[in-house]
């Protein structure tokens, strides 16, 4: 059983957050965390999940922070 | 003496409708919101109040038996590796599929890896990213978020056609929903449109009609409540929540609302969610907006209106029993590996589902396989 599954440093809600730091889409997946974030013309949306729990942001307009510039650290961070 | 009795007659008369109204079933008897259009919804039909901490959970201990895709056929060479969290998992006659950011695998009901479809790309067949797929008796299709579009496939995964549509909402819970009949999206629209739309399984391109209220405006928070869980079943009845909010509602296929549950829960309370009460916010990041924390993730109905969701880490089967819902099983899923707990959770987060003849297949957050346990 044990081969079957990876292991891996957990990531903390805010650490998540601060690797989805461009513009676009992006997703990124660490041990039990995950953050998705995307960007359209009309407003932008950002889930990040730990440990079984979801948070959700939606924001009409133009994000304000720095989006999918940052490094994911198993390499799942995604452009579209 | 007369006038005495008069003032006890009207007292009993003014007594009585309230405790009626207190003691019965009936739709004030679950709190509302803060939100006028939602507590709007919440008139429109009786409504039941479920604790769902009034049974004891199950727990099931994960066992290699109950784990598929360890295996790939011999003519499948490409190793496969799930990875980031996977959306969805639809099973057609025997095989299952399951789609990842760029590809869509097939599994045999054995459990062993067949073959896929997909790449990643802009191209016919290929994916940007973030793959949700659904089937009815006809297609499979694959809403490609990423690259705007609706791929559609026959069962062999054979590209009939792609239709180009505004996918603006690419969070991984289960915001659409096909049947033989219609498609249903539950996207955050453009416009002051309704939140879920309609589009007829012979003209993907034409919406029919949308229905269900945003019950946030446009320019105000908090947004996510916006955010729309749906399944329809074979019967176009179906179950629908707002990202975040304790109620379920169940819908006829003319789109009326039929029943409303109101879910008890202390991990609700523990939430701590922010009112559903629209406010306008400055700033424009995660760090200035009330973000909506999930209740509901998954939803399933199923043909026979048994109700299958999961709440955090716990899978909720509510069935119907003359004509009102009550808490059937909970089960909460164990890895059966100890040297695994130190560095993470042992339970596992369920991020697609399906439930046929009482089996569970299931995929999560982080494992990269498919889970098939009876229930």
């Amino acid at each position: 059983m044990k081969d079957l599954l990876k292991s891996g440093q957990i990531l903390g809600r805010d650490e998540m957050k601060k690797i989805m730091a461009g513009t676009g889409q992006c997703s990124c997946s660490y041990g039990d965390c995950s953050v998705e974030f995307g960007q359209v013309e009309t407003g932008w949306s950002m889930a990040i999940c730990c440990d079984g729990d979801c948070e959700t942001y939606n924001g009409s307009g133009q994000y304000g922070g720095t989006i999918c510039g940052g490094q994911c650290p198993n390499s799942d961070l995604q452009y579209a | 003496m007369h006038h005495i009795n008069f003032v006890w007659k009207s007292l009993i008369l003014c007594l009585i409708p309230p405790l009626i109204s207190c003691c019965s079933k009936d739709k004030l008897t679950i709190p509302l919101t803060e939100n006028e259009v939602f507590n709007q919804l919440l008139q429109e039909a009786p409504a039941t109040l479920i604790d769902l901490e009034e049974i004891s959970i199950d727990t099931v201990i994960i066992m290699p038996e109950h784990v598929l895709g360890t295996e790939i056929a011999s003519f499948f060479s490409e190793p496969v590796f799930l990875g980031f969290p996977v959306r969805s998992i639809i099973k057609v006659d025997d095989s299952l599929y399951v789609a990842n950011r760029q590809k869509i695998y097939v599994m045999d009901i054995e459990g062993i890896w067949q073959h896929s479809v997909g790449r990643h790309g802009r191209g016919p067949g290929e994916f940007a990213s973030s793959v949700n797929i659904a089937n009815n008796s006809k297609y499979i299709i694959a809403l490609d978020y990423w690259n705007g579009r609706i791929q559609v496939f026959d069962h062999d995964l054979n590209l009939l056609f792609i239709q180009n549509k505004n996918l603006n909402d690419p969070l991984f819970w289960r915001n659409f929903s096909l049947t033989d009949n219609f498609l249903y999206l539950g996207l955050m629209p453009n416009s002051n449109d309704d939140l879920i739309s309609i589009y007829s399984t012979d003209d993907f391109e034409h919406q029919i009609e949308t229905f269900w209220p945003k019950i946030i405006p446009d320019g105000f928070q908090p947004g996510s409540f916006n955010n729309i869980i749906i399944d329809v079943n074979n019967n176009e009845n179906m179950a629908i929540t707002n990202l975040g909010l304790p109620y379920l509602f169940l819908l006829n296929p003319d789109r009326t609302i039929r029943d409303i549950i109101y879910f008890e829960s202390s991990y609700y309370k523990e939430l701590k969610n922010p009112s559903a009460n629209p406010i306008t916010v400055e700033g424009n990041t995660e760090q200035d907006l009330p973000g909506v924390k999930n209740f509901i993730q998954q939803l399933r109905i199923n043909d026979d209106g048994s109700i299958y969701f999961t709440v955090r880490y716990n899978l909720y089967q509510i069935v119907p029993d003359d004509n009102q819902y009550h808490l059937k099983r909970v089960w909460h899923f164990v890895l059966d590996d100890q040297s695994l707990t130190e560095n993470r959770p042992s339970s596992l987060h369920i991020t697609g589902m399906l439930i046929e003849d009482d089996m569970l297949y299931f995929v999560s957050m982080s494992d990269g396989y498919v889970f098939r346990i009876p229930l």
